[in-house]
């Protein structure tokens, strides 16, 4: 799946853009752990309607001409933010077994032979807020995936033989995420922010042992944790109109209840993080160049939206070409990329950070540089209000370009499900058009101007050593996470 | 009147095909044929569906011989994109990054446009303006294209500024710099990113000689920025931008006299000389070739061994059969992953896929595990078996299923379908195979599959990439590949 939020089109120098996006492609990972930070990304608001069944569960039905096909998403709230250490990893282990047998299709092999019937092109994902399972097929087949999906979500197997052979799968995928070039930032920089939690932020799991461990029992107790449909919502686009989407929908979800006990899903008490200033140094032979991100608490999308959507007008105003911090760094060629993102997905641990790519030897200059630049982020005339005006007509302009086609619109709906509320679609428009430079000036002052951050830095390896760089960040992998990673090393 | 399912919706065949459907069912798997009955086929779009979406595209061309092709759309925002015939293999090895380059300075500055306004322009008015191809390691190029997306309020703004970085772009100095100091980071990024493309790699050195054009390293394209000069730009440019090279792919609501009138006064200045526009050649010492080779390299950490087994078709999409070859392979994935994951569940992501190129098609297989010797032999298992047996009449619908779901979901994306048309026009001349897709796919039927695995599933090349670990006990001889 496109990792989200990277609003680079437009510019032709494409290469930093790609140099850009493998970053983003590993933090943001929307396959596996839906990280970090779109943009808001926008759709049409028309058409758009919110049900709500008696059992709690939370419909959206969007309907569109574009193609005669229908896509199908089943979100619930809650993914690695509910594990503990013990049950690390595990609704992701989950989410793969959704696909291996209810009881409408009892086994994987069914399940399969019964999509390929419909035509159904599907998928799931596991993010710290969420797991979804999701998927497009011919429009005429909605009632047939919507009773296949009920199922799914109501009465999953979770059969030891399956569980079983979908381990080695899980472990598969585990160890691919493995091999990212910066995967030991990643995993060491949520530990440091989670005060040593990093499960609850990292969707893929981090405790190795938990997936080669795992039951059918365990992983139903993570069933019996977030499916429930006071805890779901379902998203329909496409070819269908409101009221058949809710037809379909009540008749085959709305005598399903919770699990007995459920409760509802708590958000993680957001630990006293980032109370000092600290800088870890890593390394990979993989890296092609040196990678800074300076890292701050942030707002949370879910509760405070007004901050971030003014977080995401600050990084966009920091890459509009007209922009002094784009003149100063990225035309000069003094950064291959830089600019400002946030974490909206992760509640309980938000961030935002400023983030380069540098020669190098120009690490340590760049990182103080780019301190003093942010204390100008608050001065009158170094952003141009103008600018937050374009800002909105590109969104507005996105909006159109959702419309025009079925696929970003499946995109757009799921991300933005992933960070929103599904309420958020009806004035979304109007909250982001209302951002003034007063607000990114006041996200500035309250999150970054003097505040404790970590910084971390990603060295080529052969850099690293001709530098003679100590790297702490690499010790630390290795003291906090590589045991977690290595069951033998323990 | 013709329909893309007429052949499945007739009701004697409907009956036929249930029924042999559930024989083979019941044959292969007892327990879903006891609890549950096929889902019923269903007819996916009305009679005229394909009909009416033909209407709706239109071809022209401008006072100086550039086609233009249209696609109706309802929507407030124009989609264009440009496209140049400049193969980037057909330069020697040292040239090969000019069309990256020319395409990452267009859009930088141009004579009316100086240095920094045009990004500025468009931030300005909203306007998504790109030029490819981009840094690539192991595909060739076989045109470079701007891909234009905007608001209709300010389309002559963008037709503006796209016929200014088409017409007149200055190669500034400064950005030259910029973009050369940058790129060996950028190749490094790209060529280096994810383990796939390692193993693609690997399987280069023995797809093809060192000194065939499509043989491209990190090293190579590192030598090429080495060699590169503002001058060699400014001279590729001037040698292939040329009417004659060039063509636009439109989706948009403005009328098609509307749009070809814009058009004409923005672009029928560029002049048009004619040139003989060279086809990419065919890799030759893959055909002298009957034994699988093997390539394995360690050095990754993790516990996954990532394999790519890799084959050529000879004719390539040019030839009467790409659209079986599709099929072809989504059922070959299909049973692969059926085969490997489902059934096994010894790999995350085993698969295959074809990809196309104007006189050859490469296909490939490919899967992550921990257990490749396990994976490699359910891979064997699968190509003796669409090579042997019949593929079953359901399974076949089920396929042609989900490539038809896929379609449709192509040709709503408006940036989708403008490189679906610039390729099949570009490589064929006409949009004969996009508009009746549906129709040819439908005649595809088993014993052709079966045929075509017999006659292009062979002589595989295999590579292997992982931990040592894994990698120094696996023997060639243990890599026999059917």
């Amino acid at each position: 799946m496109t990792p989200s939020g990277i609003k680079a089109t437009k510019r032709s120098f494409l290469w930093v853009w790609k140099t850009q996006k493998l970053w983003i492609y590993l933090l943001l990972s929307a396959v596996l752990v839906g990280l970090s930070a779109p943009s808001p990304s926008w759709a049409q608001q028309q058409d758009i309607k919110i049900h709500k069944l008696d059992n709690g569960l939370t419909l959206l039905t969007l309907s569109s001409n574009q193609a005669p096909l229908v896509y199908f998403n089943v979100n619930f709230f809650g993914g690695s933010l509910v594990e503990t250490q013990d049950t690390d990893g595990l609704v992701h282990f989950l989410e793969h077994m959704l696909f291996k047998g209810n009881n409408f299709t009892p086994d994987s092999e069914s399940y399969r032979r019964y999509t390929d019937q419909v035509g159904l092109v599907d998928n799931g994902t596991t993010g710290p807020n969420f797991m979804d399972y999701f998927g497009y097929f011919p429009s005429v087949f909605l009632e047939e995936v919507a009773e296949l999906y009920a199922s799914v979500a109501q009465s999953p197997k979770l059969l030891k033989e399956e569980v079983d052979k979908e381990r080695t799968v899980v472990l598969d995928e585990y160890n691919r995420f493995l091999n990212y070039p910066q995967i030991k930032t990643y995993f060491a920089y949520q530990h440091i922010l989670s005060g040593g939690r990093p499960h609850s932020s990292i969707a893929i799991g981090v405790t190795k042992k938990n997936i080669e461990q795992a039951t059918s029992q365990t992983l139903r107790s993570v069933y019996n944790q977030i499916v429930a449909p006071q805890n779901t919502i379902i998203t329909l686009v496409g070819d269908l109109t409101h009221a058949k989407g809710l037809e379909v929908v009540k008749k085959y979800f709305s005598q399903w209840q919770a699990p007995k006990g459920f409760k509802d899903v708590e958000v993680p008490k957001t630990p006293d993080y980032l109370q000092s200033t600290t800088r870890y140094n890593f390394s990979n032979p993989k890296n092609s160049n040196a990678t800074i991100h300076l890292i701050y608490k942030g707002p949370t999308a879910q509760y405070q939206r007004a901050d971030y959507l003014a977080s995401v007008m600050l990084s966009k105003l920091l890459s509009h070409t007209g922009g002094k911090f784009h003149k100063k760094f990225i035309q000069s060629g003094k950064l291959f990329y830089g600019g400002s993102g946030g974490s909206s997905r992760v509640v309980h641990l938000p961030e935002m950070y400023i983030y380069a790519s540098v020669k190098p030897d120009f690490v340590d200059k760049t990182i103080e540089e780019l301190k003093e630049e942010v204390k100008l982020w608050v001065k009158p005339g170094y952003f141009d209000p103008q600018h937050i005006d374009d800002e909105i007509r590109d969104s507005v302009v996105k909006i159109k370009k959702d419309k025009d086609n079925f696929t970003e619109l499946m995109k757009d709906i799921t991300q933005t499900l992933r960070i929103y509320p599904p309420e958020f679609y009806t004035t979304r428009v109007q909250e982001y058009s209302a951002i003034t430079l007063k607000d990114v000036q006041r996200v500035v002052k309250t999150y970054y101007i003097d505040k404790h951050h970590l910084v971390t830095v990603d060295y080529n390896s052969d850099d690293a050593e001709q530098l003679g760089v100590d790297l702490n960040g690499d010790r630390y992998f290795q003291k906090h996470l590589s045991p977690l990673i290595d069951v033998d090393s323990e | 009147m013709q329909t893309i399912h007429r052949f499945y919706s007739h009701p004697l065949n409907h009956i036929i095909r249930c029924l042999l459907g559930l024989v083979v069912l019941v044959q292969v798997t007892p327990i879903w044929a006891q609890d549950l009955k096929p889902v019923e086929r269903k007819q996916l779009v009305s009679d005229d569906y394909i009909d009416q979406y033909k209407n709706t595209i239109h071809s022209t061309v401008l006072k100086n011989g550039i086609s233009v092709i249209k696609k109706d759309i309802d929507s407030d925002i124009t989609y264009l994109q440009f496209r140049v015939e400049w193969n980037s293999r057909e330069l020697k090895k040292e040239d090969r990054l000019i069309p990256t380059f020319v395409a990452a300075l267009l859009t930088k500055s141009t004579k009316t446009y100086p240095r920094g306004v045009i990004e500025e322009q468009l931030d300005r008015y909203a306007i998504d303006l790109s030029c490819k191809p981009e840094f690539r390691c192991d595909t060739s190029n076989l045109s470079m294209s701007c891909s234009l997306a905007l608001d209709n309020e300010y389309l002559d703004k963008g037709l503006d500024l796209l016929s200014s970085v088409i017409k007149e772009p200055t190669f500034n100095e400064a950005d030259y710099d910029i973009v050369v100091k940058n790129s060996k980071i950028a190749i490094q990024s790209e060529c280096r990113r994810g383990d796939h493309q390692i193993t693609n790699r690997l399987v280069n050195k023995i797809f093809y000689n060192h000194d065939h054009p499509f043989f491209t390293t990190e090293d190579h394209l590192i030598q090429s920025v080495e060699k590169m000069t503002r001058q060699k730009l400014v001279d590729g440019y001037a040698g292939v931008f040329n009417a004659h090279r060039m063509s636009f792919f439109v989706a948009s609501s403005l009328s098609p006299a509307q749009l070809t009138q814009k058009l004409n006064s923005y672009f029928s200045g560029i002049p048009r000389w004619y040139v003989d526009i060279k086809k990419p050649l065919v890799p030759q010492r893959y055909q002298q070739r009957h034994i699988a080779d093997y390539v394995a390299e360690s050095g990754v950490q993790g516990d996954n061994v990532y394999m790519i087994l890799k084959t050529l078709i000879t004719p390539g999409i040019l030839g009467p059969h790409s659209t079986a070859n599709l099929v072809l392979h989504r059922l070959l994935s299909d049973m692969l992953y059926t085969n490997i994951r489902t059934k096994r569940g010894i790999s995350y992501a085993p698969g295959s896929y074809n990809s196309g190129f104007r006189l050859f098609e490469v296909s490939i297989i490919y899967a992550s595990t921990s257990q490749p010797l396990e994976v490699l032999n359910a891979v064997q298992e699968t190509l003796k078996d669409i090579k042997t047996n019949l593929v079953d009449e359901q399974k076949l619908y089920e396929v042609k299923l989900k490539i038809l779901t896929q379609f449709y979901e192509n040709i709503s994306n408006p940036t989708k379908l403008l490189d679906s048309m610039a390729r099949h026009y570009m490589n064929h001349g006409h949009l004969d195979r996009l508009l009746n897709f549906s129709q040819r796919l439908e005649a595809v039927d088993s014993e052709f599959i079966r045929t075509l695995a017999n006659q292009h599933l062979k002589n595989y090349q295999l590579a292997l990439y992982g931990p040592q670990g894994l990698i120094s006990d696996i023997k060639t001889k243990d890599l026999t590949v059917p």
